[in-house]
């Protein structure tokens, strides 16, 4: 299958995280009463938070899994630990911070630590995820594949980094690393990564400017 | 100049760099083949990542992922001090959560308790009311599968009293037959005695064995065991007790009490379904309130002590009695569109009974095609959200099966496939794909399928 132009593929496809669309901090009383365990304010805290956590979680997981499931387990998980949020962090961080906990078990699990040979363009044709096109769906399951022989804590850390953008302080407490075993996580996943990536000839394309 | 400077900058938009970054980056590109490729990479990565599709807030996904979060807690030992005993009557809304989870849990043990009001079809028109006020012969018969099942009964039962209960308490051991509870901070699972006149918590829907009688416990659900009067005092939740004809039971909540002798009912604080037999509810200070048959349900008024519009009293609910009441019922009922859009919004907002019980209603009301597999699309999802998944893949596979033409059939057939694919049991997920694929070859999951198939080892 050609990969022609993937980039530009990329830039049409690409969605824009708006920052006007971001949830709002909830007041104190919300999330008192989230700390009671009032179904109503959870429900309304999870609904606000729902979208940018979703998006958190496919980009690290990737296309292949479903992102509702984990985002089910982050708000299991975050009902129980709300009697324990003392505020320090916002609800945002403190609900990323949950939701990258909960993609961490995720991708430990062993069945995700299944390589698959990219030599065999069959099965990565099978296994793409639609998007909005044959050869952007083989392309990023691809990309997905070399980010999926990393390990999770790197493969977290890098992904934070260098896809959402946060820098090494904000990574090491979404994280709860000390920022040199974060600085250390990134590049030893950006060098393993890139390893990979430079022996795909799939991903040889644009090199020249 | 040194790769090392400028690696932190690869992955990055010119934009977002300052001045002197740019102009280092694009010198070192400049002459650096090898960081000119990474940069194409990681940008590719980068952009690949960013494309990938999320839902739109507000979408029907996270009110699903939040419902069932919701419900997952309402599940969930408590790491909280010990509860007031008889605890504040604001609690009954979890409490009636609790209750559809223990209904829908033990659905296929040794009872099941009618639904929760209006009753789809009320067990007692199907038998003679005069079948059901006695017991049946004097040995404890195994209970029957279901409430319409149970056998006849040629004598009248004998009245119950608590004097008898403690004279009669025979040496049977109390044990936890499967599930666990938790006493204070102590987790007794399978085998172990349950201890006498101590609060416990259900940490899961658990069985247990008291004297003679078996007890379900939902999840969450408090109760005490008091051996020496053979009494269950539920303080929250929802219980399900089979007791035999060798001894009567007393199962105490903060309203009523009720008394059990050869019959299957379930119990919370704010309702007394009959599924066997007769029971005789008394307030707390003994005084009669209702006889109530199977097949009926019996609920506190809010001024305790008194029933509600529920079959109750002498008459103990005769199949016209409960015919009428369900007539009744129905007159009142909103349309099927309603009650489908009411179920919707109480399953995005966690309401589990609420959901099932709107869509218990419109299948009550003899709906179209449509509708009717809408409603039983929301049972099935209720029993999922509730983790029932065998029971939520069953509910599944039946719509599939009768609506298999309508889009809630090709989403109920891939819905059991992913909940098979999610508890890892991969042939089941397999066949059940492949017949999707099979039945919907350009269906509307055909490539999340094909994807699935293709990751099943």
């Amino acid at each position: 299958m050609s990969l022609r132009n993937p980039l530009e593929l990329l830039v049409l496809a690409s969605s824009v995280d708006d920052p006007a669309a971001r949830p709002s901090a909830p007041a104190a009383d919300q999330i008192e009463a989230c700390r009671r365990g009032d179904r109503a304010a959870l429900e309304a805290v999870f609904r606000a938070h729902a979208e940018p956590l979703a998006r958190l979680l496919t980009r690290i997981v990737g296309p292949s899994v479903d992102a509702e499931d984990l985002l089910q387990d982050t708000f299991a998980a975050a009902i129980p630990a709300f009697r324990r949020f003392r505020g320090e962090a916002s609800v945002k961080t403190w609900l990323h911070r949950i939701a990258i906990n909960v993609a961490h078990q995720h991708l430990r699990r062993p069945r995700h630590r299944r390589e698959v040979a990219l030599s065999d363009p069959e099965t990565v044709a099978r296994d793409a995820e639609p998007t909005s096109g044959p050869e952007l769906r083989e392309l990023t399951q691809r990309l997905y594949r070399h980010l999926g022989a990393l390990d999770a804590a790197k493969r977290i850390a890098f992904v934070l980094y260098a896809i959402e953008e946060y820098t090494v302080d904000e990574i090491a407490v979404l994280t709860g690393a000390s920022r040199a075993a974060t600085k250390s996580r990134i590049f030893w996943a950006r060098r393993a990564l890139l390893r990979r990536m430079r022996r795909d000839p799939q991903l040889a394309e644009g090199e020249r400017r | 100049m040194s790769c090392r400077r400028v690696r932190d900058w690869l992955h990055r938009d010119v934009e977002s760099l300052d001045e002197t970054q740019r102009l280092i980056l694009e010198d070192h590109l400049a002459a650096c083949e090898r960081c000119r490729g990474d940069r194409h990479r990681l940008r590719l990565l980068r952009r690949a990542a960013t494309a990938l599709p999320v839902a739109p807030a507000g979408s029907r996904e996270y009110g699903r992922a939040v419902a069932r979060a919701l419900l997952e807690d309402s599940g969930r030992p408590v790491p909280a001090p010990p509860r007031r005993w008889f605890g504040p009557a604001v609690a009954l809304a979890a409490v009636a959560l609790a209750g559809v989870a223990g209904v829908v849990l033990t659905r296929g043990g040794r009872f099941r308790a009618p639904p929760a009001e209006p009753p789809a079809e009320p067990i007692a028109a199907r038998a003679p009311a005069d079948h059901l006020l006695g017991p049946p012969a004097a040995s404890p018969s195994p209970p029957s599968p279901s409430p319409s099942a149970s056998p006849p009964s040629p004598t009248p039962s004998p009245s119950p009293s608590p004097s008898n209960a403690i004279a009669d308490a025979p040496g049977a051991p109390d044990i936890i037959e499967r599930g666990a509870l938790i006493d204070r901070a102590r987790r007794l699972t399978a085998g172990a005695a349950v201890p006498a006149d101590t609060v416990l918590r259900a940490a899961e829907p658990t069985r247990a064995r008291l004297a003679s009688f078996r007890v379900e416990i939902a999840a969450s659900s408090e109760l005490r065991w008091v051996p020496a009067e053979r009494m269950v005092v539920l303080s929250r939740g929802t219980l399900d007790i089979d007791a035999g004809a060798d001894g009567p039971a007393r199962l105490v909540t903060e309203h009523f009490e009720v008394e059990i002798e050869d019959a299957a009912v379930t119990v919370d604080p704010a309702a007394v379904r009959v599924a066997r037999g007769v029971v005789q509810i008394v307030d707390r200070s003994h005084r009669p309130l209702a006889r109530v048959a199977a097949g009926t349900a019996w609920r506190p008024s809010p001024a305790p002590g008194k029933s509600t519009h529920r079959p109750s009293g002498a008459a103990a609910a005769s199949g016209a009695a409960a015919a009428s009441s369900a007539a009744a019922a129905s007159s009142a009922t909103p349309p099927a569109s309603e009650l489908l859009a009411r179920a919707r919004s109480q399953l995005a907002a966690g309401d589990a009974t609420g959901a099932q019980r709107s869509a218990q209603s419109v299948l009550a009301l003899a709906p179209s095609d449509s509708d009717e597999a809408e409603a039983r699309m929301f049972l099935a999802e209720v029993a999922h959200a509730s983790g029932a998944l065998d029971l939520a893949v069953e509910r599944y596979l039946a719509i599939a099966a009768r609506f298999g033409a309508l889009p809630a059939g090709e989403s109920a057939l891939y819905a059991a496939a992913r909940i098979e694919l999610r508890r890892s049991r991969a042939s089941a997920a397999r066949a059940l794909l492949t017949r999707y694929l099979a039945r919907y070859p350009a269906g509307r999951y055909a490539d999340d399928a094909r994807r699935e198939l293709a990751t099943l080892p």
